[in-house]
């Protein structure tokens, strides 16, 4: 099965790879794991208080090529946009940007719960404050 | 036909694999389409579909870990992203950044090491769970236990399978 030159773009050329301190409270941390293929992702985004914008994010990915480019354009996708904004976007979207094949259709699930789940994390340490 | 029905056993983990093997190699001489020459056309497509589902069926069952698989699929069971735990997530992740780390020599070799011990410790903690959930399976499957007791073991098959790919790639990401 051949990649996609977008994919294979982002895989040579990872946007955003790295990582924000977990312990900031301005960083949500999203960890999801695919049980098929055993990838893991971590993306993390870090938020404007004041403006409830996504300032920067991260990622991780120990995986295919897919994961890999689906959590890299993921991170690129969420920076500039709301929290709102970013849980609009949807796994058939990077499906549709990286032209990923059926059977690599889980990898962009799983950047899309990442993002979900990074939102959900920074919500969560700001339950008490809003 | 199921795979267990192939070869005409019930749907128990514990296989004797000698004895799988040499019914695997009984009943292929007896489906070959060589011996169906000049037999019907139904016939002979008949015995090229028991072909076919026989090499299926023998090399899901003669592996231990895909023949829970195919247990758990029958049941309509499978590995679930959202139930894979966080700490073994973490645990994965952070053993990945360590051989990141291995692989770019920048680990000494205690730490190269240690990491190995600690990835051969998991795949031996993941054969015995799998082993002892298998044997549990058989044993309530032979007491006839009702379906709510059969499922609540199918889940803890699930559950323990979700590691399996996860340590099948660090083991790969280790040679």
């Amino acid at each position: 099965m051949a990649y996609s030159d977008k994919v294979i773009d982002h895989y040579n050329n990872p946007r955003n790879v790295g990582s924000l301190s977990k312990e900031d409270p301005n960083v949500g941390t999203g960890l999801v794991g695919a049980p098929e293929c055993g990838d893991v992702m971590k993306l993390q985004i870090k938020v404007n208080e004041e403006s409830g914008v996504i300032e920067d994010a991260k990622f991780k990915t120990f995986g295919c090529g897919s994961a890999i480019a689906s959590s890299s354009l993921a991170t690129e996708w969420v920076k500039g946009k709301t929290l709102a904004e970013a849980l609009a976007i949807k796994n058939t979207d990077i499906v549709k940007e990286l032209s990923l094949p059926p059977v690599k259709i889980h990898c962009s699930v799983l950047a899309e719960d990442a993002i979900k789940a990074a939102v959900t994390d920074w919500k969560k340490k700001h339950e008490n404050g809003e | 036909m199921d795979y267990f029905e192939v070869f005409g056993l019930p749907r128990q983990l514990g296989i004797d694999t000698l004895a799988l093997e040499k019914a695997f190699h009984d009943l292929s001489r007896k489906h070959h389409p060589d011996y169906f020459t000049r037999a019907s056309p139904s016939e002979k497509t008949q015995a090229v579909r028991m072909t076919a589902l026989l090499n299926d069926a023998y090399r899901t069952l003669r592996h231990p870990v895909r023949r829970v698989e195919y247990l758990l699929s029958l049941y309509g069971f499978k590995p679930d992203s959202s139930k894979v735990p966080q700490a073994l997530l973490m645990e994965v992740f952070e053993i990945n950044e360590q051989l990141e780390e291995v692989k770019a020599g920048k680990a000494s070799v205690e730490e190269a090491d240690s990491l190995r011990a600690q990835i051969k410790e998991k795949r031996e903690r993941f054969d015995s769970q799998l082993q002892q959930a298998s044997l549990e399976w058989d044993e309530l499957v032979k007491r006839g236990e009702p379906e709510a007791r059969l499922k609540e073991q199918l889940g803890r098959l699930t559950e323990i399978l979700s590691e399996s790919s996860y340590i099948r790639n660090l083991e790969r990401e280790l040679e």
